[in-house]
């Protein structure tokens, strides 16, 4: 029996784009963005009694939508080995290669192009580093507050920007040669 | 040179950027999705509830029948010890 009921139409209103963003961020595909989202939300409904106040609400949320956007991929990996056991069984049956390139709707029209190179070198980084990615460069958080988020020192935090950085700078570097070659 | 500026204008393609809008509709899809875990938790009770009473009905038939096999087979093992017929043929 819930203790109290979240008026999830408010807290929906007043955190919906941060979810979302952050989501298509992860996830570099609408459909799945939104099927996150959906999740996202009908767990903070669910565990609401759980949150226990130690940092905002808006932090929990964050949470929570990184840890929904790791569980989704880590399916989605599953699901693409089997996919890849299947077609070497399957008569006729080619292994679909997945080449589409994610193009934020935000984006302005002139970085359109360039950004595809970005979310790609993005997604290339491991999970820690992504995340703190993400936070810092798109959703603008501060290093404090991303410590916060994923549970590590603000030293840890930094160290990841700062591999983060590095690594997206290396697999740019790749890209160049593939964007000069067109 | 100008792969470090090509880098740099990669790495600053989200700049004024604006955050996307989700669909519409998807406070209405989680809503949905509320309502269905709730009556979905209801129902996972009851439906419990009748497969035990169907299984505790079945165990109770068994054993009124078990019991009534034995009680017969003792009524014929008394009948027996007196030399008595067990069934009520004359002949």
């Amino acid at each position: 029996m819930k203790s109290q009921v979240p008026d999830i139409k408010q807290i929906y209103n007043e955190h919906n784009k941060l979810v979302y963003n952050l989501s298509l961020f992860y996830l570099q595909n609408s459909e799945d963005a939104e099927e996150v989202t959906q999740d996202v939300f009908v767990s903070v409904y669910q565990s609401i009694d759980q949150f226990n106040h130690t940092s905002t609400l808006k932090t929990w949320i964050y949470k929570i939508t990184i840890n929904k956007c790791l569980d989704f991929l880590k399916a989605k990996k599953t699901k693409k080995r089997w996919a890849f056991v299947s077609s070497i069984f399957n008569n006729g049956g080619g292994l679909k290669h997945d080449t589409s390139d994610f193009v934020h709707p935000g984006i302005l029209l002139e970085n359109k192009e360039h950004s595809i190179y970005l979310f790609k070198a993005i997604d290339t980084l491991p999970e820690s580093q992504k995340t703190a990615f993400l936070l810092v460069n798109i959703e603008g958080l501060g290093n404090k507050e991303i410590s916060v988020v994923m549970g590590k020192s603000i030293g840890s935090v930094e160290s990841l920007l700062q591999r983060a950085k590095e690594n997206l700078r290396i697999q740019l570097k790749e890209y160049y040669k593939e964007y000069r070659r067109k | 040179m100008e792969a470090e500026n090509w880098i740099k204008s990669v790495e600053n393609s989200t700049h004024h950027m604006q955050k996307a809008e989700p669909n519409a509709f998807l406070l209405t899809r989680i809503e949905q999705k509320i309502e269905n875990l709730y009556s979905n938790n209801f129902k996972k009770p009851m439906s419990w509830a009748l497969s035990l009473s169907v299984v505790l009905i079945i165990l109770a038939n068994i054993f009124i029948l078990v019991k009534s096999f034995k009680s017969v087979k003792n009524e014929n093992n008394i009948a027996q010890s007196f030399n008595l017929i067990p069934n009520n043929s004359i002949y």
